[in-house]
């Protein structure tokens, strides 16, 4: 059985692989479906990614949820610049060319429960659960 | 006109004024919804709908947006209501409004359940962006009011909302499609990486496969090529030529399977050739010496190969030969080519078995063929082509008198495939016995895919 929580500080771009492994090695432990597995570890990938490139630094927290459902919670925090338009990225009308935005999105598809805060003054929050059942 | 009759004219003055200020209000939130996209504005429009147009403070809107996932609040007042910003699938208020919404066909009628769950008198408001996917829930505590005048605002707020959700839905599976896509590029990348390192490698094993086989000697009183064709860069087979004083010894052998695994047996044969190799005074002491070094050592390894030895006297054209589960040596002797079969079982598996010497003689001009089964039993569809015809081809090729007879070989494996590929590694060694051996001559030096060497 792996850790009941792990923090991994996103500093250099290897950090995004290695909160996506162990974010996945989680998911395992917790018997999540390998397709759900993937999910998890794709959301983590691109919030990392996300924290990498905009914030430059942050964290990724990873915490097994226990009662009453059993799942993965991903907090991932930066105090970075925020996320400007959040409303309009998330629902999906903003045109972004930059690919901006994206993972945010992709990322809340991929998980059961989703939620950010952000803003100029505090950096940006995202947490995400998945369920195993 | 009576009095009665211009009070009850006033009053019917009254009602309508009072219905078609209730219905401009209406309309302007019509037409508010109607160029909404936010899911947010719409929570906001349902809340002023239930303010100014249903006259109630109690409400709450609910939110979906699919089977798995929880309920989220969108909008309620009062404050004091206290209701769960999200509300768990399987928790009781969650199968309240799920029953709310699929116990009826009329769903208005439908609502009473969830409107129950809020406490009597209440209205409930659902709305769905199809009958089997709930995406949006209202919940509206207040006097019940014209039903006509909110089965139309359900159709509205429901279509605002489902067409924004679905916009949405659109929008992530979109992200979530570019963000595989980007994936399977980074994982085509390392897999690429990884493969140019594994080929870098598969290389160097090749080299150096090649390198331990060697050349085969340079002998007075014969002439000797080996055509060595692994199936990929490294293969299973190995060949082996050695002259000490008159005795030329020649060895082949096969390990099963083909591949890194094979190559690497053939390494461990290769050691354990070499330091029985000057011991062995004949093929068969050489082949039962060989296998107990290799069974013994290796034992939990199942290392299985099998072998053909043949000792060639130079000076007398006296063959010792003897193999193991191994394709027959073709002796090519008075223009005839026959097989010599050895009776011995798979080498490597256990030791302290014992294996059986054959004599044979030849002339001048003859010819000695050991090979593995690579080429004989090469096979287009159902067909090998087989002892018979390989040992037609090698009998051609002696007569024919070409240096190489294996080259003469494989074209006849080659044309009988007619393109189908071979699925086996494959060696020949050949011996032209009292030929004189000019110059050595290597075509397709150690480092082509395939060896040739010959005289």
């Amino acid at each position: 059985m792996g850790p009941e929580s792990l923090d991994i500080a996103i500093k250099i771009e290897g950090d995004i692989v290695r909160a996506r492994g162990a974010g996945r090695d989680m998911c395992r432990d917790l018997g999540l479906s390998e397709i759900n597995q993937v999910k998890v570890a794709t959301a983590i990938s691109e919030l990392a990614r996300n924290i990498f490139h905009y914030a430059k630094t942050g964290n990724i927290a990873l915490r097994r949820l226990g009662a009453p459902r059993a799942g993965i919670e991903i907090i991932a925090t930066d105090k970075g610049p925020g996320i400007p338009d959040l409303k309009l990225v998330l629902s999906g009308a903003y045109k972004s060319k930059t690919g901006m935005g994206k993972g945010l999105l992709g990322a809340r598809r991929l998980v059961d429960f989703f939620e950010v805060d952000t803003g100029p003054d505090r950096g940006t929050r995202v947490v995400l659960r998945k369920y195993a059942r | 006109m009576s009095r009665s009759e211009d009070s009850e004219r006033a009053r019917r003055l009254d009602t309508l004024e009072q219905r078609f200020e209730r219905l401009r209000a209406f309309g302007s939130l019509r037409r508010q919804l109607r160029v909404t996209e936010e899911v947010e504005v719409i929570a906001a429009a349902a809340q002023e709908f239930a303010r100014d147009v249903l006259h109630v403070t109690h409400f709450a809107l609910y939110c979906a947006e699919k089977e798995e996932s929880d309920f989220d609040l969108l909008s309620f007042a009062p404050e004091s209501l206290g209701l769960p910003r999200s509300v768990e699938r399987d928790s009781p208020i969650a199968k309240a409004l799920e029953e709310a919404t699929s116990t009826s066909d009329s769903e208005l009628l439908s609502m009473v359940g969830g409107a129950d769950f809020a406490g009597a008198p209440a209205l409930a408001l659902a709305l769905r962006a199809s009958p089997t996917q709930l995406i949006g829930f209202a919940l509206v505590k207040g006097d019940w009011l014209d039903t006509e005048l909110l089965d139309e605002l359900v159709f509205d707020v429901e279509s605002a909302l489902a067409a924004r959700m679905i916009t949405r839905l659109r929008a992530e599976e979109l992200a979530v499609l570019e963000i595989q896509e980007r994936e399977l590029v980074g994982l085509l990348r390392d897999v690429e990486a990884r493969d140019e390192i594994i080929q870098r490698d598969l290389e160097e094993a090749r080299q150096f496969q090649r390198k331990m086989l060697g050349a085969p000697p340079r002998v007075d009183g014969a002439s000797i090529e080996v055509i060595y064709q692994p199936l990929g860069l490294v293969g299973g087979d190995l060949y082996a030529a050695a002259i000490d004083g008159q005795r030329l010894r020649l060895f082949v052998a096969d390990a099963t399977g083909h591949g890194v695994r094979a190559s690497l047996t053939t390494m461990f044969i290769k050691s354990g050739y070499e330091a029985v190799r000057l011991g062995a005074p004949d093929p068969a002491a050489l082949l039962a010496a060989l296998n107990d070094a290799i069974a013994h050592t290796y034992r939990s390894s199942e290392m299985l190969f099998s072998a053909a030895c043949v000792d060639i006297d130079l000076a007398t054209g006296r063959l010792l030969i003897s193999s193991a589960a191994h394709p027959p040596v073709c002796v090519v002797s008075g223009g005839e080519a026959r097989y010599i079969e050895g009776a011995g079982a798979f080498l490597g598996l256990r030791s302290g078995m014992r294996f059986q010497t054959q004599e044979a003689f030849i002339r001048p001009g003859d010819g000695v063929y050991l090979y593995t089964d690579g080429f004989v039993e090469a096979r287009k569809q159902n067909e090998l082509f087989g002892d018979d015809r390989f040992r037609e081809a090698i009998l051609d090729a002696h007569r024919g008198g070409q240096r190489l007879a294996g080259e003469s070989v494989l074209a006849a494996v080659t044309a009988f495939l007619d393109g189908a590929p071979l699925d086996d590694d494959g060696t020949f060694v050949g011996v032209r016995y009292g030929v004189v051996q000019p110059s050595l001559r290597t075509t397709g030096d150690l480092d082509a895919a395939r060896t040739t060497v010959a005289p």
